[in-house]
């Protein structure tokens, strides 16, 4: 039993090595072409530890154009997360209340945007575009689009909080209370999902920092945008900004898992203390 | 106080029917349950008046009032449902002061109301705990003084006590009433419980299909139920086949004067509670199977010689029982005994 268990144990950690592996050397090996000042053909293990700067970063900060992308992404980000949340939470919570024999469907439409390429909804911009000017002008405009193009994520993960709750017993209790449907919605539902909101929004913000076919068509000039311009006239500083938003993105997730382990952990210890309640009776 | 009515509701699901032109009265401050089996439209009922079902036809009076259009946040009704439903983002004393706020009252008579009924249920150690910190028990009373903190027009209670284990749930039982009786709310309480049913209420309703079969006094439905469905739901209940013939029903050897309504010649069955079953020289005769010591009773099951099943006999804890394998003879209390076609 304990020798199964141990074998068991070392097989994850050995997955989890070669998981490890398999993403940080190609992530390694751009950072060190970005960050090392040592000519390409030279870099190897005798040169690792070699001319490491962050210069190329600085001086990509230094571009005007640089900051007004990163703005721009950022209030893409902000936006999309808030179109997101104020159209998907509601149209999820009445899907589960009212139409729970639609979820298939509308799991299966959510997924479109996933599996139908980008360039194939940039076509159809393309199409609408001479009719929408007043609105494709704008550099917001971009919103809605990567709204949907996020929306494999983020249904999946309110979906998921939804199915973790009690949805309709919470309602009801509120409804039964003299609570409206924006309360109810507001006070009772959001606050109970909140690490699903929060995970849906960190992944929104990834889509949107990494998102570079649209906002390129569009003439968008987004932090991806940026990068790819800014690569063609120096490679290294081009890459040291996308080692830079990987990294960032990485830091997102994590802070999700962290969030949600520390909830979990939490429950847990709850948890073993109502059970001591439990035995005493009050 | 308030009086609930339900008249003529129908509520259909597709084309299952759900209630069937059903209709019930309860009075102001009386508790009534609504007893009978998985899907037989009492869940419904208790949905209907809460407003969150509408019915096809019919209409729910409160006080005299029809709130069958009023939309179920603006009714006034307190519910406690079968799964615990605290809000998890707030505490105890916030779930209590929740629908206070909806109401816009002052925080002064907020905090007033969230007291007394945190007093009520004995939680006032427990006002600052979240749900998971609470066991089963106690998230149901704080369920129970939040739908009584509103002061409801009517408190609706949809099998409060299921999830809960025996004896937290005997507690509560006795708690909910103490509750009930203490503030006067004309109550509702749902269940599939029988024990439950009898014990806690003012009057029964048992359902069956949609309909009500009998609205009465515990005492009534259990020792004078109006129809076969109810003898046979509420309590343990014996069925013996007979046959009816010039207007006495004979059970082998064993005649007596067939009860109101009467019945044409032919099979019978016949229903009677094992209190109402003795063993008594003049009865048929029957070999014992086992005998069971209750505590305040023993149960007695007996084979009836030309019967196929068995029939129980209730007799005092501390009556001699006959040994299992020994031959008797069985009869009925007559006026107890009802037959079914």
């Amino acid at each position: 039993m304990n020798s199964k268990g141990g074998q068991r144990r070392l097989g994850r950690h050995l997955i989890l090595v070669v998981g490890a592996i398999y993403f940080a050397f190609p992530f390694i090996a751009m950072a060190r072409f970005a960050f090392q000042n040592v000519q390409v053909f030279n870099l190897g293990r005798a040169t690792l530890f070699d001319g490491w700067s962050l210069s190329v970063v600085t001086n990509a900060f230094r571009e005007d154009y640089f900051w007004e992308a990163l703005r721009l992404s950022l209030q893409l980000a902000t936006g999309t997360a808030l179109l997101t949340l104020f159209i998907l939470v509601p149209t999820a919570v009445w899907v589960h209340l009212r139409i729970p024999r639609a979820r298939v469907i509308v799991e299966f439409l959510t997924v479109l945007p996933y599996v139908i390429p980008a360039i194939a909804l940039v076509a159809g911009i393309v199409v609408i575009k001479p009719h929408a000017r007043w609105f494709l002008n704008s550099d917001l405009s971009l919103i809605p689009f990567y709204a949907v193009l996020a929306l494999p994520f983020t249904y999946r993960s309110i979906d998921a909080g939804l199915r973790a709750i009690d949805l309709r017993t919470l309602t009801e209790a509120s409804r039964s209370l003299g609570a409206g449907w924006n309360t109810t919605l507001m006070r009772v539902l959001i606050p109970s999902l909140k690490s699903a909101l929060i995970s849906s929004t960190f992944l929104t913000i990834a889509v949107v920092l990494g998102e570079y076919t649209i906002a390129d068509v569009l003439l968008k000039r987004t932090l991806p945008a940026f990068m790819a311009e800014y690569r063609q006239s120096d490679p290294r500083g081009g890459y040291a900004l996308a080692v830079m938003s990987l990294l960032a993105t990485t830091l997102l997730f994590a802070g999700i898992g962290i969030a949600t382990r520390s909830k979990t952990r939490r429950s847990e210890v709850t948890d073993e203390s109502s059970l001591k309640m439990e035995e005493t009776p009050t | 106080m308030t009086s609930l009515s339900l008249e003529h509701v129908t509520k259909t699901y597709g084309s299952t029917i759900a209630l069937n032109d059903f209709s019930l009265a309860i009075e102001s401050g009386e508790l009534v349950s609504l007893l009978g089996p998985s899907g037989c439209g009492k869940t419904t009922a208790l949905r209907v008046v809460a407003g969150f079902e509408v019915p096809a036809t019919g209409s729910v009076l409160v006080g005299g009032a029809d709130v069958s259009k009023t939309p179920a946040h603006r009714r006034n009704m307190g519910m406690v449902f079968q799964s615990y439903s605290l809000f998890p983002n707030m505490n105890v004393a916030q779930n209590i002061e929740f629908g206070l706020r909806t109401r816009r009252l002052t925080p002064v008579e907020r905090k007033k109301r969230v007291d007394e009924a945190l007093e009520l249920v004995q939680l006032q150690k427990q006002a600052k705990r979240y749900s998971h910190q609470l066991s089963g028990g106690q998230q149901q009373r704080v369920a129970l003084a939040r739908a009584l903190a509103i002061r409801p027009d009517v408190l609706l209670l949809d099998e409060p006590l299921s999830a809960l284990d025996a004896k937290v749930r005997s507690t509560l039982r006795d708690e909910i009433r103490r509750i009930q009786r203490e503030s006067g709310t004309t109550a509702v309480f749902v269940t599939h419980d029988q024990d439950e049913a009898l014990s806690i209420s003012d009057r029964v309703g048992v359902m069956s299909d949609g309909r009500l079969e009998q609205l009465a006094a515990p005492e009534v439905v259990y020792s004078n139920p109006s129809s076969a469905f109810v003898a046979r739901f509420v309590g343990t209940i014996n069925e013996v086949d007979g046959v009816v013939e010039d207007g006495a029903v004979h059970i082998g050897p064993y005649r007596f004067r067939a009860p109101s309504p009467r019945r044409a010649d032919g099979p019978i069955k016949v229903l009677i509670r094992p209190e109402h079953t003795r063993f008594d020289e003049n009865g048929f005769p029957a070999m014992v199977r086992q005998s069971v010591f209750m505590g305040a009773s023993k149960i007695v099951d007996v084979q009836a010689d030309g019967l196929s099943n068995l029939i129980r006999v209730q007799l005092p804890g501390h009556a001699t029982s006959p040994e299992p394998g020994s031959r008797v003879l069985i009869s009925f209390d007559e006026s107890k005994v009802l037959t079914d076609q």
